[in-house]
């Protein structure tokens, strides 16, 4: 069919940093914490644009101008988002995502993007996104399963 | 200074940011509510002690509209999209409790997010994004559509004048629309003059009728004439179109093919006619579906010519005789019943050319049986007996066979005389597993009454449940009067009875099996040309339609006698088993009426009778294995016109596509240093495989001049004719199955240069051949006497190739390619040479010194192509395949074509054992491939 081929990423903030300050939490938790409320999706695209744009200069600003990336979802309660970016140009938006280290926000924490799914319609990542909230709960509340659960390490 | 998300100071710093207008999970295309409590707070409960507002935002807040437009605009469609498009989420406090990490506020905000993210997916999956007129199933699809509202089903009419409102589409009123271009400017003037000439007209006859006294003479109208031995004037089916039918004649239904089906172009008829090549809809899978499993389809085959024959026994017995219908079984005792009219035969004319038989085409011949009385017209001398026949032929060798009939015709005394009834007799082919029933619940018999009941109506009305029409005994005929279809508009599904019955099956099996006993024919009224006559004047429709206002809905017309009766000729052919057709003959102004309650006739399998075009026609043909005429019988007069005019079309595809894209089949690498394509891409040369004289023109490229003359007049025609004449394609020479099997004999004469047989072509592993593949025989072992060598005549020439660079044991390469348990071990041994797996490490090293120190490792296409064997030879090319394509019946590849006689005597005569695994055995290639494909072929 001809029509606009887009690619949605589903992304998860983390922050391994954190990780052994809370020993009375699950790591999962202390790796999934909230992010910073600031973090809107505003300042989320301005950053990633000049990423992209530090990273491929002009060619990768272009490739993101106008509506060419989006953020369809942002959820700071589960440092989750997704992203919508034209197919031919999402692996330079996951570039940028992989190398930046800080929440881009002012004082942000050191952090992880990651990239957990890559999709063609929005469909697809709301149910991975679902899929993974649902294996994040029953994890938490069977502690023995954190450690073995492949999806989550 | 925002601290970190995990800090309690964050709380406050996120409070305050809340976007003004936040909406919150808008369930429906209502506005938003401010508030937006109503996820968060029911979906957990543990969350509601601190949920305060603005603890959830959705990302899209800042289109959330100050306030939407109350009407229901694009812009409040969009806003709505929008709204439900929207995924609600939490900040970042919802997720801690008192600033702090904690176990339950991270599993609640989870759950939140779960349910969000569900509810969204919801909403969307809701929120319709698909206009009305794209829910319309396939077959309801109509074109403009989207403009039109009217041009959906009823139910969602309604929605679509909404839905167009509220998108402004465009639409455009035929009354007030503009001309566009010139065309349509000049189109609308000559309307406009044309709408006030007739205004005038009528005037005038009113102020004529006012004048003159009552109407006392009835005249009737001028009967059409049909002349002898000469042709007839093509009739112009509508008046008002009459210049578009200058070159051609429209079939009947023309009109309504019109707009369902890909006619002829305007200015390049067939075979002088607009004949209905496919329907718009797509039909490939469901024409296949109809004829194996369930449905009807139906054509308008009113192109299909019949000629009249008539005169004495005697001299219409020579006449048939000089068209080769010599075989002794039609003379004898055993065609007493085809002669008196109870069967109808269906074989191939021939005529002579020289020393050989040439073949016209194939057709049928229906006897109008003797009438009991021997009643003939007072006119006639009593003594001089004359019967009457019809042969019906495929219009493209309608010329030929009429022009033979004419020189036979002369030479007899009494000399009988032929008619052209092309214009006459029109008739509709009907076939699938519901055709019987249809034509069962379509063609009511005229005369109800049992003394003056005609002896084929019960006949035909005991086929009630008969499945297939090739299972009635061959021949099959059936001939009496029906009433006007519209009488019965709609028509009704039939009364069938129930084939689970024991009872029903055994009555219709005893029907079948005593279908010829009960036989006292008498004459067909389809041969009346009175009756004919009658039959065309059918009442008006308004007139039906006042009478239908009398009667109470739903009640079927009786008929009157203004209502006459419609004689009909109904025959079922079975060339093949499962897949027979019925055949309706009737008078060509009859077949409009009852084409429109075939197409609205409700199936009992749901659904109503299908429409097929010439395209169809040809795959059930070729699904049944059947060759059709003409496109695969290339050795005669409109087989080789239809094969020069495919060739041309080919070659224009061809030449129109870029160089870097086409085939280019000068550079075609067959393998063994052999460059090129055998003959050339486009063409199934048969001139070529026999080395038949090139002679005259080049005929295969007809210039458009010539297209133009050949739809005028006879002259014209004739210049047509003599100009295939001299193309060296009339030499091939088609020899029909019995005729082949009477030469098979090796001892027989040999054959005529230039005889070809047809084929069914299967391919055995893999391929489709498509047509003008090339078919060869498996090349001929040239050294060493193999044990069936015994077996081959001595006479057989081997062929010793000196020069050819093609491997010795090509042969078995080839037979190793047949599937099957006895070539399972011919097939291994290559393989296992080349994979060195298990072998131990000094084979390997030794296999390694081999290979350095033998010869360099081969080019491409030397040793073989991409793993396939060579192709034979050009020598060992033996023909071509005419139609080819994949078989959806038998799920392989398959084609119809044809050999030379000769190579095909010489295969047969080698291989005394039917089963020989190498018998019949043919590689096939497509045109422009290198690759061949390993097949079996098999007379037709």
């Amino acid at each position: 069919m001809v029509r606009i081929k887009e690619r949605y990423l589903l992304v998860n903030i983390l922050y391994p940093s954190d990780l052994g300050t809370k020993p009375n939490l699950p790591d999962l938790v202390v790796l999934n914490p909230p992010t910073s409320d600031s973090l809107n999706p505003q300042t989320l695209l301005r950053a990633l644009r000049a990423q992209i744009a530090s990273l491929f200069g002009d060619y990768g600003s272009g490739a993101c101008a106008g509506g060419g990336l989006m953020v369809k979802y942002l959820s700071q309660a589960t440092s989750t988002f997704i992203l919508r970016i034209s197919r031919a140009h999402f692996r330079l938006v996951w570039a940028a995502l992989t190398t930046m280290d800080r929440v881009p926000v002012k004082d942000g924490k050191p952090c992880t993007f990651r990239v957990v799914h890559v999709s063609g319609t929005i469909r697809k990542a709301e149910e991975e996104a679902i899929r993974r909230a649902r294996d994040m709960m029953l994890a938490v509340k069977d502690q023995k399963a954190v450690k073995g659960n492949p999806a989550l390490e | 200074m925002p601290p970190p998300p995990g800090d309690k100071s964050g709380k406050s710093g996120g409070q305050k940011k809340r976007l003004a207008g936040d909406s919150l999970g808008p369930t429906t295309g209502k506005r938003p509510k401010p508030n937006g409590k109503n996820m968060g707070s029911s979906n957990q409960p543990g969350q509601s002690n601190q949920g305060k507002d603005g603890r959830q935002s959705s990302n899209k807040s800042r289109h959330g509209g100050k306030d939407a437009p109350s009407n229901n605009g694009p812009e409040a469609r969009r806003m709505k999209n929008r709204a439900a498009r929207s995924i609600p989420s939490q900040r970042s406090d919802s997720a801690l409790k008192d600033g702090e990490l904690d176990l339950q506020s991270f599993v609640n905000s989870r759950g939140f997010e779960v349910k969000a993210l569900d509810e969204s997916m919801r909403r969307t999956r809701a929120t319709r994004s698909s206009r009305a007129f794209q829910q319309v199933p396939y077959t309801l699809r109509r074109r403009a559509a989207a403009h039109n509202h009217k041009r959906v089903p009823k139910r969602l009419q309604k929605r679509a004048k909404k839905e167009m409102a509220a998108d402004n589409t465009p639409t455009v009123n035929a009354k007030t629309r503009k001309p566009s271009s010139t065309r349509d400017r000049l189109r609308s003037e000559t309307v406009l003059r044309l709408g006030k000439l007739a205004e005038r007209r009528r005037k005038q006859k009113l102020l004529k009728r006012g004048n003159l006294d009552k109407v006392t003479i009835e005249t009737r109208m001028a009967r059409p004439k049909i002349r002898r031995n000469t042709l007839n004037d093509p009739l112009v089916t509508i008046k008002k179109f009459k210049k578009r039918q200058l070159n051609k004649t429209w079939l009947p239904t023309h009109l309504w093919h019109a707009k369902r089906a890909r006619l002829t172009e305007p200015n390049k008829p067939l075979w002088r006619f607009a004949i209905p090549i496919t329907p718009t809809q797509k039909v490939y899978r469901p024409a296949h579906r109809i004829q194996w499993e369930k449905g009807v389809m139906a054509w308008d085959t009113s192109y299909m010519s019949t000629i009249g024959l008539c005169g004495t026994p005697r001299s219409v017995e020579h006449v048939l005789k000089g068209l080769c219908l010599t075989q002794a079984v039609l003379w004898n005792d055993k065609g007493a019943k085809w002669r008196s009219g109870a069967v109808c035969w269906s074989g191939t004319l021939r005529r002579k050319v020289g020393a050989y038989l040439r073949i016209i085409a194939p057709a049928s011949i229906i006897w109008n049986p003797e009438s009991v009385k021997r009643t003939n017209d007072s006119s006639e001398p009593p003594k001089q007996l004359r019967r009457r026949l019809f042969i019906r032929i495929h219009p493209s060798s309608f010329l030929e066979a009429f022009e033979e009939l004419n020189r036979l015709v002369k030479g007899q005394n009494p000399r009988p005389y032929i008619e052209d009834l092309r214009y006459e007799i029109g008739s509709i082919e009907v076939t699938g597993p519901n055709s019987t029933e249809a034509l069962l619940g379509l063609l009511k018999p005229y005369y109800s009454k049992t003394e003056s009941k005609e002896p084929h109506v019960a006949k035909f009305q005991s086929l009630a449940g008969l499945q297939d029409p090739a299972s009635l005994p061959l021949g099959s005929l059936l001939a009496f009067s029906i009433m006007d279809p519209r009488l019965r508009y709609p028509p009704r599904r039939t009364e069938l009875p129930d084939m689970t019955n024991q009872e029903a099956q055994l009555g219709l099996l005893e029907t079948l099996s005593k279908w010829h006993q009960t036989e006292d024919p008498v004459p067909f009224a389809l041969f009346d040309r009175d009756a004919r006559f009658k039959a065309s004047q059918l009442p008006t429709q308004q007139s039906l339609n006042r009478r239908r206002g009398k009667n109470a809905p739903g009640v079927f017309l009786e008929p009157s006698e203004t209502d006459t009766a419609i004689p009909i000729i109904l025959t079922a052919s079975r060339q093949s088993p499962n897949a027979g057709t019925w055949t309706l003959m009737m008078p060509w102004k009859c077949i409009l009426p009852l084409w429109h309650s075939l197409m609205h006739f409700p199936l009992s399998t749901g659904g109503n009778p299908g429409l097929g075009g010439l395209n169809e026609k040809r795959q059930l043909a070729f699904e049944q294995g059947i060759p059709w005429f003409p496109g695969d019988f290339p050795g005669t007069d409109a087989g080789m016109a239809w094969e020069l005019e495919q060739r041309h079309e080919r070659k224009k595809a061809w030449d129109r596509m870029p160089k870097g894209k086409r085939i280019a089949y000068e550079a075609l690498d067959l393998g063994a240093g052999r460059k090129g394509e055998v003959g050339d891409g486009w063409d199934c040369g048969f001139e070529t495989l026999f080395e038949l004289p090139e002679s005259g023109t080049d005929a295969s490229q007809p210039d458009e001049e010539s297209n133009v003359e050949i739809e005028g007049t006879e002259p014209a025609k004739e210049n047509k004719s003599t100009k295939l004449m001299k193309h060296a394609l009339t030499h091939v020479i088609h020899l029909t199955k019995s005729a082949f099997n009477a030469y098979v004999d090796p001892k027989s004469d040999p054959f005529p240069l230039g005889a070809i047989v047809t084929v069914k072509i299967r391919t055995l592993s893999r391929g489709t051949p498509a047509p003008c593949a090339r078919i060869y025989r498996l090349p001929t072992i040239a050294h060493v006497p193999v044990s069936t060598q015994a077996e081959v005549p001595a006479t057989e020439p081997t062929h010793v190739r000196d020069n050819s660079k093609l491997p010795s044991d090509l042969r078995d390469q080839w037979l190793a390619k047949i599937p099957g348990k006895t070539n399972g071990a011919k097939a291994k041994p290559p393989l296992k040479h080349n994979s060195a797996v298990d072998l131990d490490v000094e084979t390997r090293k030794r296999l390694l010194a081999q290979e350095l120190i033998g010869p360099p490792p081969s080019q491409p296409n030397e040793g073989n192509v991409n793993g396939h064997p060579f192709c034979p030879d050009a020598e060992d090319l033996i023909g071509f395949v005419t139609t080819g394509s994949f078989n959806l019946r038998n799920g392989c590849g398959e084609g119809i074509g044809s050999i030379s006689a000769e190579m095909a005597r010489e295969e047969l005569g080698r291989y005394k054992n039917k089963d020989d695994p190498a018998a019949r055995v043919c590689v096939v290639r497509n045109a422009g491939q290198a690759v061949g494909w390993v097949a079996r072929w098999d007379l037709v």
